[in-house]
């Protein structure tokens, strides 16, 4: 292959996806990897109109679930004592008054439970972490 | 109404005539002799003379009735006592939860699952400490919540110092250290929805008549008891009314906003304040000088990085 080859399909390829090529002349083997660059994000007015309705979309779909916050400043556990199973996991089946975790401020385990009959859709916080006053804690589906 | 009985009894100091107890209890006189059997068969050693009436020589070391008759306020109206039960907080959770008073008290003479923080377990051997769980019904915030460990904290050390003598201090938050080993714990739990405390227990362990060869061996070097510090036995009974008229009076005050009281008699207590400590919350662990408690009893740590504000966790004192 001669430079000006290459220079030609430098050329050839200028304008297109291609970002890797692999020539191997006598067993004629060609390689070539076509991978989109996101250099920049320039994205289309069409496709942030379209986002824009979806969370909406998806903001009319959680209106009912509930959100568990922390009612006091402490740190999160999900079950009784390191060797208990967590009180709930995702997916769970919860009924009213049921304790679904325990925030501990100095030696006072506050029982937290569910306000409503439901599912636990998620779980936000890790075992054992600090949480604020208001932090979200579950989110319930109530059923 | 035995409770009672005993009452008249220790308030006489000497003989009370049959008919006296009968008239103010509202009792016929069989009735009464009936309850002085049965008191007799509990221990309390009553002496009963045919003219002069009944006269109280001596109490044994724990009963409910003489816990009764030492409590003047609204703290112990309901006493259950069991002689064994899996944790007296568990019990009175569920308690609380029927409905029960605030001032109800849960006393076992040995608990089959005493626990502590996290589930960890507390010693409880038969007729020796003190296991005892009191239901709490504040009007106060959730977030104000960490004050009932203050409060609480308070009560039992002033308690059991003025019933032992011992030099009872705090460890942060809530533990009883004499001679730098542990004399008692602390447990709270509560229930709450998120703008009001619907109900906490308060339980409470307290080494009392032990002896350090009944320590399991894991605690036998961090743990003590009052007979081990006093060198005498002490009465369970004294020392739990004593608790739970103060917890009430200490209660009181924090229903009455009396919050910057409470923390200065924490602080007067607190073995913990001016000491280098290290505090392990999680898998996090903080090295730094314990300044100060803040209005909700948060401990204040200067550390290399700044001053800190520690909620929960496990802390050691330095020496």
């Amino acid at each position: 292959m001669e430079i000006d080859d290459i220079k030609g399909l430098i050329e050839l390829l200028r304008d297109t996806d291609v970002t890797e090529v692999q020539i191997e002349k006598n067993g004629t083997k060609i390689k070539i990897k076509r991978e989109r660059l996101l250099t920049t994000i320039e994205m289309p007015k069409k496709l942030i109109h379209q986002e824009a309705a979806s969370a909406v979309e998806a903001e009319a779909d959680t209106q009912h679930l509930i959100t568990v916050t922390a009612p006091l400043v402490g740190t999160f556990f999900r079950s009784s004592s390191p060797d208990s199973p967590p009180f709930v996991e995702a997916g769970a089946r919860v009924r009213k008054g049921q304790v679904i975790c325990i925030i501990e401020a100095m030696k006072l385990m506050n029982e937290i439970e569910s306000e409503v009959d439901g599912v636990i859709v998620r779980a936000l916080v890790e075992n054992s972490q600090p949480v604020e006053y208001g932090e979200p804690l579950f989110i319930i589906e109530p059923v | 109404m035995s409770g009672r009985i005993i009452g008249i009894l220790k308030e006489a100091e000497g003989f009370v005539s049959g008919a006296k107890i009968s008239g103010e209890l509202g009792l016929t006189r069989a009735a009464v002799w009936k309850r002085i059997r049965s008191l007799r068969e509990k221990g309390f050693i009553i002496e009963a003379s045919s003219g002069k009436g009944y006269r109280l020589l001596s109490a044994p070391e724990f009963s409910v009735e003489e816990l009764q008759a030492l409590l003047k306020g609204r703290f112990g109206k309901e006493i259950i006592f069991l002689k064994k039960t899996a944790s007296t907080n568990d019990l009175a959770m569920e308690l609380a939860q029927n409905h029960a008073p605030e001032g109800t008290v849960v006393i076992a003479d040995s608990q089959t699952n005493g626990r502590g923080r996290l589930g960890r377990r507390w010693s409880s051997p038969q007729g020796v400490n003190i296991y005892m769980s009191v239901i709490l019904r504040p009007e106060i915030a959730p977030k104000d919540a960490t004050l009932l460990t203050i409060m609480s904290a308070v009560s039992v050390a002033e308690a059991v110092k003025k019933t032992t003598g011992l030099d009872v201090t705090i460890k942060w938050p809530n533990d009883l250290i004499v001679s730098g080993r542990k004399l008692g714990g602390i447990l709270l739990e509560m229930r709450s929805e998120p703008d009001r405390i619907l109900f906490a227990v308060v339980g409470v362990g307290i080494n009392v008549n032990i002896r350090s060869s009944a320590f399991p061996p894991d605690i036998r070097d961090i743990a003590t008891s009052v007979l081990e510090e006093t060198g005498d036995q002490a009465k369970r009974t004294t020392i739990a009314a004593e608790i739970l008229t103060g917890m009430e009076n200490n209660l009181n005050l924090l229903k009455q906003g009396k919050i910057s009281l409470l923390l200065q008699m924490w602080r007067g207590l607190s073995s913990t304040l001016g000491r280098d400590v290290i505090v392990t919350t999680g898998d996090i662990t903080i090295r730094g000088t314990a300044e100060d408690i803040d209005r909700e009893g948060r401990l204040i740590l200067s550390t290399a990085d700044g001053p800190l504000k520690i909620s929960a966790g496990d802390l050691t004192v330095l020496r």
